[in-house]
């Protein structure tokens, strides 16, 4: 039977790359603290779900990999393999090879390619040394039990770290179809149960014994590394049914005077079988028998935590941590199970077609609105008044739907500092600060990279090796702080390091011989910095001898811009370097400034536009002559926007120039009128006109007409390269056009 | 559920093949309660059992607590896998003398 | 022997996924589309899980389940139940009729299986 698995292997991928993130943050836990028990379950939870659920969408590349990966992490959960840097190292390489089988079962490969067979290979081979290694001190381990056996013990060692838990089945169980040998035997995949005692004292004779009743009931000692939670849930069907108590390890012996006293059975009977099975010693059944037919449980209670016997005292202290990490952990499993309930997966597109949709309604409403006001009709107008707010509210939900925290893109920089500071032996702590807070998604996927370059960069050349660092009277130990917060309508991400900083010196001098900066010119420190992010300023081989920076700036702010975002940079050379990214919460929609050219209406970005002036007659008639106008002494290059869409020019119309601003460039628009501040929805062009010069996009006036919104960047490349050409040229385009 | 019962020297031997489940339960408790009371020993052959639930392991304790209680012996003398791993789960091997 | 689990449900996407996910592992599974057509299918061969909707034209789950009581080879079946969180009172119902395994739709795969696992030996 064919299926169509196409919508499950979409939620496979998806959830698959999320998990592949949870592994190697697991693993970069673990690093830090090779003994956390918990991160090797989720770890270990990560993989085994990736196994399972490639396999159920028919990812038999991803399927076959993560098996021995997970055969491998079942050792070191089980304590067979211990967490060592170098199984952390194979486990992180496994991990980006799953990564890469992920996307070439994506890509629908059937095969893998060489190389990545040949990677597989390889890693296989490593984890056949560790399995080889563990197997022969298993066999070293089996014989020294087999000797145990031999002095004659019942069988059962004598655990005191494991669960205990005790149940007495209800007696229409087996009727219902339930049976207890399923649940004990899903149980024992949880983890191994180290004793089992049947209790059939409930049983009657014979004659009055009815065999489809269930009488039974069983005291298991259980070893297991899943929480109280998981437990109870293998019992989860029969919970009504049956009595249940899970006692968890080095659990105080007053549980175990309650335990005994809420089983049905007698309890010097029950003790017997408790120390029997390992749960109790002898002592502590004496001791407890003694407290339950004594003081009572509740005078165990007032007394506080009495223990047994000095050891014990240490023991209980033990379990006193296991118990607060269990509860830790099942807080954490509870958290992580409600969130999940309250999160439902939307495919992109629909979102998307929504906020389309959204933004027609507000066109649509503006509309309304127009009419509304040439009507003058009191209660119409307060209907439209509330309509627009909801219009409002409407569009904000919308728009906040496809917002998403950062921290998940932060958390990936984890593993980039590590590998930085091992491949180059530094020290360095990644602290992630406002990790909630959130941005557009499509905002969140363009701004990785450049994150990716900057952490990058504050890694490998602003912190310093530990040597230096000390020499130079700071902690070994490097620093690079990642922030992010809101602040008036943008999220501001700042990535700090406490590195060597920038030397201004250097760059000024480097931006002087490639003609960035004019000698002597006079320059404010952000002027300066500022020059890293000019294309072409450095290479990678001038980078170390520029302390520091440099490698790619442009692009990263190249990308930024494109977000219609800004970067800044901020240095004290010997102290560190802060590089603080500004972006729009979200691309959908903008400030904008409306202009009229030729009757036509334009946006521009509002936060691209530095001032609007008047354009005088007679600047205009000098500015044509000098290609260039005069603003308070200052030259900037300008373009007619009417000749730069080919319209006709009508006479002698009293224009106005639109100053923007595009990085460290000021060029001038000239329109025809200015209209002022709007909010406007941008609506993306067909793919016929997606390569329009000087157009990025559209937008839907609420009188219905389309107002294009203007490509400042494109702009003013344009303008530049015009007025490089020569005054001349630009005259002569005036004329003819 | 099928059975087979032979007598030698007092000792009863009962064989049980097919389904060891509450669907026969009552037939089976009938079958051991009936050859507890025909010899001085309860041999109880499990080998052609197909599969074997909870009540049919309770079924084996009640009859291995009634022959304690008649003071008669109690023995699983062969025992197939499906009757095997229902007995282990609740490790009562030992219990029912399984060699 | 393989044990044989019996999806019946109206939806086709979730017998296919239940179907899918147990045949993974290496159970048969046989599909029904409602209690009857469920019954007609039990009579010829041995099933021994029963995954069943709740809310299914013809014949209803819980229906189905009380008819299941009533046959000899099947009263004592194991069966899950499938609900939507908002059947509260279909739950109480099909407590009283026997029903002790309860999933909540939508579920992953693995939930199923884990429901499975608890409930028969493979």
């Amino acid at each position: 039977m064919e299926i169509d698995l196409s919508q499950a292997r979409q939620t496979f991928i998806t959830e698959a790359r999320e998990l592949l993130q949870d592994i190697e943050n697991s693993l970069l836990r673990l690093e830090k603290n090779p003994r956390d028990d918990d991160t090797v379950n989720t770890l270990f939870r990560a993989v085994h779900t990736i196994k399972g659920s490639s396999g159920i969408v028919g990812m038999d590349i991803v399927e076959g990999f993560t098996h021995f990966v997970e055969n491998l992490l079942m050792k070191v959960r089980d304590g067979d393999i211990p967490v060592t840097n170098s199984i952390i190292e194979l486990l992180l390489e496994s991990r980006d090879h799953i990564v890469e089988l992920v996307d070439l079962a994506v890509a629908d490969a059937r095969a893998l390619p060489r190389d990545v067979s040949g990677r597989q290979a390889v890693l296989l081979e490593r984890f056949d040394a560790y399995l080889d290694q563990q197997a022969k001190a298993a066999a070293a381990a089996s014989s020294a039990v087999e000797a145990g056996d031999a002095t004659g013990a019942v069988g059962q060692a004598v655990s005191t770290d494991a669960w205990h838990i005790s149940l007495r089945f209800g007696a229409d169980l087996l009727r219902s179809g339930m049976d207890p040998i399923s649940f004990l035997n899903y149980l024992s995949k949880l983890g191994a149960v180290v004793s089992m005692l049947t209790i059939y004292d409930s049983m009657p004779p014979a004659s009055g014994m009815d065999p489809e009743s269930c009488y039974l009931g069983v005291e298991i000692g259980f070893k297991t590394d899943f929480d109280k939670k998981a437990i109870e849930d293998v019992f989860e069907f029969i919970r009504d049914d049956c009595r249940i108590h899970i006692l968890p390890p080095h659990s105080r012996i007053g549980s175990y005077v309650e335990l005994i006293k809420a089983l049905p059975e007698d309890a010097a009977l029950l003790g017997e079988l408790l120390v029997k099975g390992g749960a109790l010693t002898q002592a502590e059944l004496d001791e407890a028998l003694k407290l339950q037919t004594a003081s009572g449980v509740s005078a165990l209670h007032d007394e506080g935590k009495p223990l047994i016997g000095e050891i014990l005292v240490n023991k209980g202290m033990v379990a006193h941590e296991v118990v607060d990490a269990a509860l830790e952990k099942q807080k954490e499993t509870l958290k992580h199970k409600s969130k999940e309930a309250l999160t439902i997966r939307i495919d992109a597109a629909r979102l998307d077609a929504l906020v389309n949709m959204v933004g027609e309604l507000v066109i649509a409403n503006a509309n309304i609105n127009q009419h509304v006001e040439r009507l003058q009709d009191p209660s119409l107008m307060e209907s439209a008044a509330i309509m627009m707010r909801l219009v409002e509210e409407v569009r904000e939900t919308t728009m906040r739907t496809r917002m998403v925290p950062i921290g998940e893109t932060f958390s990936r920089f984890n593993r980039v500092v590590r590998d930085i500071s091992r491949d180059f032996n530094k020290e360095i702590d990644l602290v992630i600060t406002g990790a909630d807070t959130e941005l557009d998604k499509t905002v969140v996927e363009k701004i990785a990279d450049p994150l990716m370059h900057l952490v990058r960069n504050a890694a490998d050349h602003g912190i310093e090796r530990p040597g230096d660092r000390t020499a130079a009277g700071k902690p070994a130990k490097g620093r690079i702080r990642l922030h992010a917060y809101h602040d008036a309508g943008s999220i501001v991400i700042e990535i700090a390091d406490d590195g060597k900083g920038l030397n201004k010196d250097r760059i000024l001098d480097k931006a002087v011989s490639l003609g960035l900066a004019v000698p002597g010119q006079t320059l404010t420190d952000g002027d300066i910095y500022g020059l890293i992010f000019e294309p072409g300023f450095s290479t990678a081989s001038e980078v170390t001898k520029l302390s520091g920076r440099g490698v790619g700036m442009d692009v990263v702010r190249r990308n930024i811009d494109a977000l219609r975002g800004s970067v800044a940079l901020d240095s004290v050379e010997g102290r560190g370097t802060t590089v603080r990214i500004r972006l729009p919460l979200t691309l959908a929609i903008i400030d904008g400034f409306m202009v009229e050219v030729s009757e036509s209406s334009y946006v521009i970005p509002l936060d691209m536009v530095v001032e609007c002036v008047e354009m005088p007659g007679a600047e205009r008639i000098a500015a044509r002559e000098r290609g260039y106008i005069n603003l308070r002494g200052e030259a900037l290059p300008y373009i007619r926007l009417r000749t730069f869409f080919g319209e006709s020019a009508k006479g002698d119309l009293y224009e106005s120039i639109v100053i923007v601003k595009y990085g460290e460039t000021k060029v001038g628009l000239v329109v025809d009128f200015l209209q002022g501040e709007v909010q406007t929805v941008i609506k993306s062009l067909g793919a016929v006109y997606r390569n329009l010069h000087g157009i990025s996009g559209a937008t839907i006036m609420g009188n219905g007409t389309v107002a294009l919104i203007l490509d400042i960047p494109t702009l003013v490349e344009t303008v530049v390269k015009y007025a490089h050409e020569s005054g001349q040229a630009s005259t002569r385009a005036e004329r003819t056009g | 559920m099928d059975f087979n019962v032979k007598k030698t020297d007092g000792v009863v031997n009962i064989s049980f093949a097919g389904e060891f489940t509450i669907y026969a339960a009552a037939d089976i408790k009938a079958r051991l309660v009936e050859s507890l009371g025909q010899g001085r020993m309860l041999d109880v052959d499990l080998e052609g059992v197909t599969e074997m639930d909870t009540s049919g392991v309770q079924l084996l304790i009640l009859a291995r607590r009634e022959a304690d209680m008649l003071g008669k012996g109690f023995r699983v003398s062969r025992c197939g896998e499906a009757a095997a791993a229902a007995i282990d789960v609740y490790n009562l091997r030992e219990f029912f003398n399984i060699s | 022997m393989g044990k044989v689990v019996m999806i019946v449900d109206d939806s086709a996407s979730i017998r296919q996924v239940v179907n899918l996910t147990l045949r993974k592992v290496g159970y048969d599974v046989i599909e029904a589309v409602d209690g009857q057509d469920a019954l007609r299918k039990l009579a010829s061969v041995k099933v021994n899980l029963l995954i069943c909707d709740v809310n299914m034209p013809n014949m209803d789950g819980i229906t189905l389940l009380r008819a299941l009581k009533e046959m000899p080879s099947y009263k004592y079946v194991p069966v899950i139940m499938l609900t939507t969180e908002s059947q509260e009172a279909k739950k109480q119902e099909g407590r009283a009729a026997g029903a002790r395994a309860w999933v909540v739709k939508p579920f992953k795969p693995e939930q199923m299986l884990e429901a499975v696992s608890k409930l028969i030996v493979q």
